[in-house]
């Protein structure tokens, strides 16, 4: 009697520590994975903002700095170009290598500016500009707060047991929204 | 062989953690850090007359407890090398101003050895005080009044109009400004003003130099006048409110 109850007990206790601590954990990666997973998606959808109100902006821009300096033919048609493929970008990294040229094209556009005093002294044209570092800086904050959230993501899914559980849901990492390297090197935005 | 080996080990050691140590007390000598404030109008450099200052640090004041929009206005004396923006970011990031979830907070910073003025505006107030409302208000409003000099005119302005920008309808009332107080009419309250002035001094003289924290709790409560009708004991300066923001804001130089 005494026996059979524990022998009973034993297994109880083996099934639990064997099925229910893996199951556990498991219920908690889960849930963990999929809120972070969430937060991945709406800081996303942040950054989209950013780069739709920057998309918005610039015919804006455009139309005042030809203005003054029309023969700019060059730089208006990058920028041009840099912007539509802004709009076909899918993937995060897509996304971030158009935004950085879009960047870059923005940034060849201030450099030019600068040889047009009577531009700068243009009052609706300064308040562009400070939409423009704006939405630069904007893009930089939405952009650490994303990399943040996927640095995170990655670590779950690569520490044990959160590897395993991985491997079984089939998760890999997610990418991060890396700004190519010719941008970064440009003066008065920060990155 | 092997003892000598871990003898060249242990000094290498020491000689990177002395490297590390050295690089520690450097940088932190030279850059500088993002601080808490407890005041809203944090004057670090210094620019603005103590009576001004009183001023506004009551109209902020009493505009936080009217409205849930906290504006901070910050001075440096310098960035130390930092970067302006993301300067104004840490300090927003430390002090979060504005409302959690609402995001109506605002800093306003100026770094007089850089001649750097930033606005930085919370989520909140992004539409109110657009990026490009922002840089106009600091050429029209600061720029001018600072190349003269004025400093504590320029930040008022600026204030005021921001405050005109979130909320049309507020009337800011400065009518309780510190008293142009001449040699005849040494009030009482003038004798209790220099009498704390001495206390804190007394204070803080013989602690260590990191004031303002506590000398500011004190400043706006007393002398200002604000403050008393709510939390009363536990004063009115400011106390962090959890708002976020976005990148949003403008910069301007002088």
């Amino acid at each position: 009697m005494n026996k059979t109850m524990t022998i009973v007990l034993g297994v109880i206790l083996a099934l639990v520590v064997l099925i229910g601590v893996p199951a556990g954990m498991y219920i908690h990666f889960y849930n963990g994975i999929k809120v972070a997973g969430n937060e991945i998606d709406a800081q996303m959808k942040q950054i989209d903002n950013v780069l739709l109100r920057r998309h918005d902006l610039i015919p804006n821009l455009v139309n005042t700095v030809k203005g003054y300096a029309a023969h700019e033919k060059e730089i208006f048609t990058n920028l041009n170009n840099a912007r539509n493929r802004m709009l076909e970008a899918n993937t995060v990294q897509e996304k971030a290598s158009a935004s950085g040229e879009l960047s870059a094209a923005l940034n060849r556009l201030m450099m030019v500016v600068e040889n047009y005093p009577q531009l700068k002294a243009n009052e609706q044209f300064n308040r562009l500009m400070d939409s423009l570092e704006g939405t630069e800086n904007r893009l930089a904050v939405e952009r650490k707060r994303y990399n943040d959230l996927v640095k995170a993501y990655n670590t779950k899914i690569e520490l044990f047991p959160g590897n395993i559980f991985a491997g079984m849901m089939g998760l890999t990492k997610k990418d991060y929204f890396n700004v190519p390297e010719t941008v970064k090197e440009n003066p008065g935005v920060n990155f | 062989m092997i003892f000598s080996l871990r003898g060249s080990v242990r000094a290498g050691i020491t000689i990177v953690i002395c490297c590390c140590l050295l690089l520690f007390f450097t940088t932190s000598a030279w850059a500088i850090t993002p601080f808490k404030v407890t005041e809203f109008v944090t004057d670090r450099a210094e620019i603005i007359p103590p009576e001004q200052q009183r001023q506004l640090e009551g109209v902020l004041q009493k505009y936080s407890q009217d409205t849930g929009n906290q504006l901070l206005v910050i001075t440096i004396p310098s960035l130390e090398g930092e970067e302006l923006v993301s300067f104004t970011e840490a300090l927003f990031e430390v002090n979060k101003p504005g409302q959690a979830g609402k995001d109506n907070g605002l800093i306003l910073l100026v770094s007089l050895a850089d001649r750097e003025i930033r606005i930085e505006t919370g989520y909140g107030l992004e539409e109110a005080v657009p990026d490009g409302r922002a840089g106009a208000l600091i050429r029209s409003e600061m720029v001018p009044r600072f190349q003269s000099g004025d400093y504590a005119g320029g930040i008022t302005a600026a204030v005021l109009r921001l405050i005109q920008y979130i909320t049309p309808d507020y009337a800011v009332s400065i009518d309780n400004p510190a008293p142009i107080s001449s040699e005849d009419d040494f009030s009482l309250a003038d004798l209790l003003v220099i009498a704390v002035i001495i206390i804190l001094i007394m204070m803080f003289s013989g602690r260590n130099r990191h004031r303002h924290y506590r000398g500011g709790y004190y400043g706006p409560t007393y002398f200002g006048g604000f403050g008393g009708g709510s939390g009363g004991s536990r004063g009115g300066g400011f106390r962090g409110g959890g708002g976020s923001f976005g990148g949003g804001g403008a910069s301007g130089k002088w």
